[in-house]
């Protein structure tokens, strides 16, 4: 019965092919039931578009007023977030940090920073063919938070090969820990893969705190708050203590 | 990213990382609303009414470029001022105002097909008010795949799943509890009537 549900689904949504395609359709002639159901679904899936819409539509009018009216937009934004239960647990160690923060002191750009910034896990030697013995050791260096060890081998990678994303982001990461956030912004902006993206914005923003350079920090955090994703409740978080 | 080519902004649109898809959609928004607002303006409309035929019309151009295997045969801004003036044609002769429409920039024609896109019709808005009685995480697997149409790889990344199948069960079980709503709504039967 699921297997069949699973057809109906496919092929309302034009995913079956061929022959599949022609024995549900004689089968659909002959049975008022499949055929009802296969109603169903069609109203269901236009629905569900009909949502999604809606919601795009929302989205759409918050970007009308960023662009051509000036209302305040980053208030507004935070508002709409739509918090995940995941997301809001993993943080819940960086809002008592934030909260501590909140209590005694005013913003220092660099506690921010350090309350912020964690190791992120990237491997960038999943190439079989420079799988050296060298590169292996960076990999182990950057793994243990080694970072003055990983640096000096991960600049000479990501200068041979300045397009290996994650050469630059490991790169960027061992810079901003390593307290060279300038060097870090370089290098994040080397990273152009949209699966990293919302990695990048995070270290990017942590990167601006850690120069003081406030206002940069926040338009990044704002994209990020606004963006569904893993950094979405940490960025909004960051940045009301801004 | 920057999206100054189509190419690179159709790329964005369709991407599955929000932060991509947002830039897109806003670069598309910001280079292509004054065209059809100096339209609207010219055609005896005011600018809220631009605002939203424009949205209407990055809607169904959003909604296309992920039904099918969609090709342009023209480029982004034309393709989109075509769908917002249609949609304005529409709304003018409704209201029965002028009829005659003054042009300042290039067209190409939109089907009726097309234009069926947006689904703003009666049918649809007794799903999306059921869908209201869903969980909000039950609301975003079922708008991920059936309305932008992103794969069950994508959406287990989006959403932090640990595995396919842990995503394709948890798609299957909100789809039926969809299913279950609607069939005990007596809207939806009337449907079949």
């Amino acid at each position: 019965m699921e297997d069949f549900n699973e057809q109906i689904d496919d092929y309302v949504r034009g995913k079956l092919q061929g022959k599949t395609r022609q024995a549900f359709e004689d089968q659909l002639k002959q049975d008022a039931k499949l055929a009802e159901q296969v109603e169903e679904q069609k109203i269901l899936i236009d629905g569900i578009t009909a949502f999604g819409q809606n919601e795009l539509k929302a989205h759409l009018k918050t970007i009308h007023e960023d662009l051509f009216q000036q209302k305040q937009p980053a208030k507004a934004k935070v508002r709409r977030l739509n918090w995940r239960p995941l997301a809001a647990a993993a943080s819940v160690a960086l809002v008592a940090a934030v909260a501590y923060w909140a209590f005694f002191a005013q913003p220092n750009y660099e506690q921010l920073y350090a309350t912020n910034f964690e190791p992120y896990a990237v491997n960038f030697n999943n190439r079989a063919t420079d799988s050296t013995e060298e590169t292996l050791q960076i990999q182990t260096f950057y793994s243990q938070q080694n970072y003055t060890a990983a640096l000096p081998g991960l600049e000479r990678l990501a200068q041979a090969e300045p397009q290996r994303t994650r050469v630059q982001l490991a790169l960027a990461i061992t810079y901003l820990a390593e307290g060279q956030a300038e060097q870090a912004l370089g290098a994040l902006n080397l990273v152009e893969d949209p699966l990293l993206e919302d990695v990048v914005a995070w270290y990017q923003a942590l990167a601006h705190i850690r120069l003081g350079e406030k206002a940069a920090a926040k338009e990044v955090l704002q994209q990020l708050a606004s963006t569904t994703g893993n950094y979405q409740a940490k960025a909004s978080i960051l940045l009301e203590e801004l | 990213m920057n999206f100054d080519t189509d190419y690179d902004l159709l790329e964005g649109l369709r991407s599955e990382k929000t932060l991509v898809r947002n830039g897109a959609m806003r670069h598309l928004y910001q280079t292509n609303f004054p065209n059809v607002l100096h339209f609207v303006q010219n055609n005896n409309g005011a600018p809220e009414d631009a605002a939203d035929i424009f949205q209407d019309a990055i809607i169904a151009f959003y909604t296309q470029l992920k039904t099918e295997k969609f090709t342009l045969q023209c480029s982004v801004q034309t393709y989109v001022y075509s769908i917002a003036r249609n949609l304005w044609y529409k709304r003018l002769r409704k209201s029965q105002r002028v009829v005659s429409i003054a042009e300042d920039f290039e067209t190409v024609d939109i089907s009726e097909d097309q234009m069926k896109l947006l689904m703003y019709g009666e049918r649809s808005k007794i799903i999306m008010d059921l869908m209201q009685q869903l969980g909000t995480d039950c609301q975003q697997i079922l708008s991920y795949f059936y309305f932008d149409q992103f794969r069950i790889a994508q959406i287990q990344q989006l959403l932090g799943h640990s595995s396919e199948q842990v995503t394709k069960n948890k798609k299957s079980k909100c789809m039926k509890r969809l299913r279950k709503i609607a069939l005990s709504s007596s809207s939806f039967k009337e449907l079949f009537r």
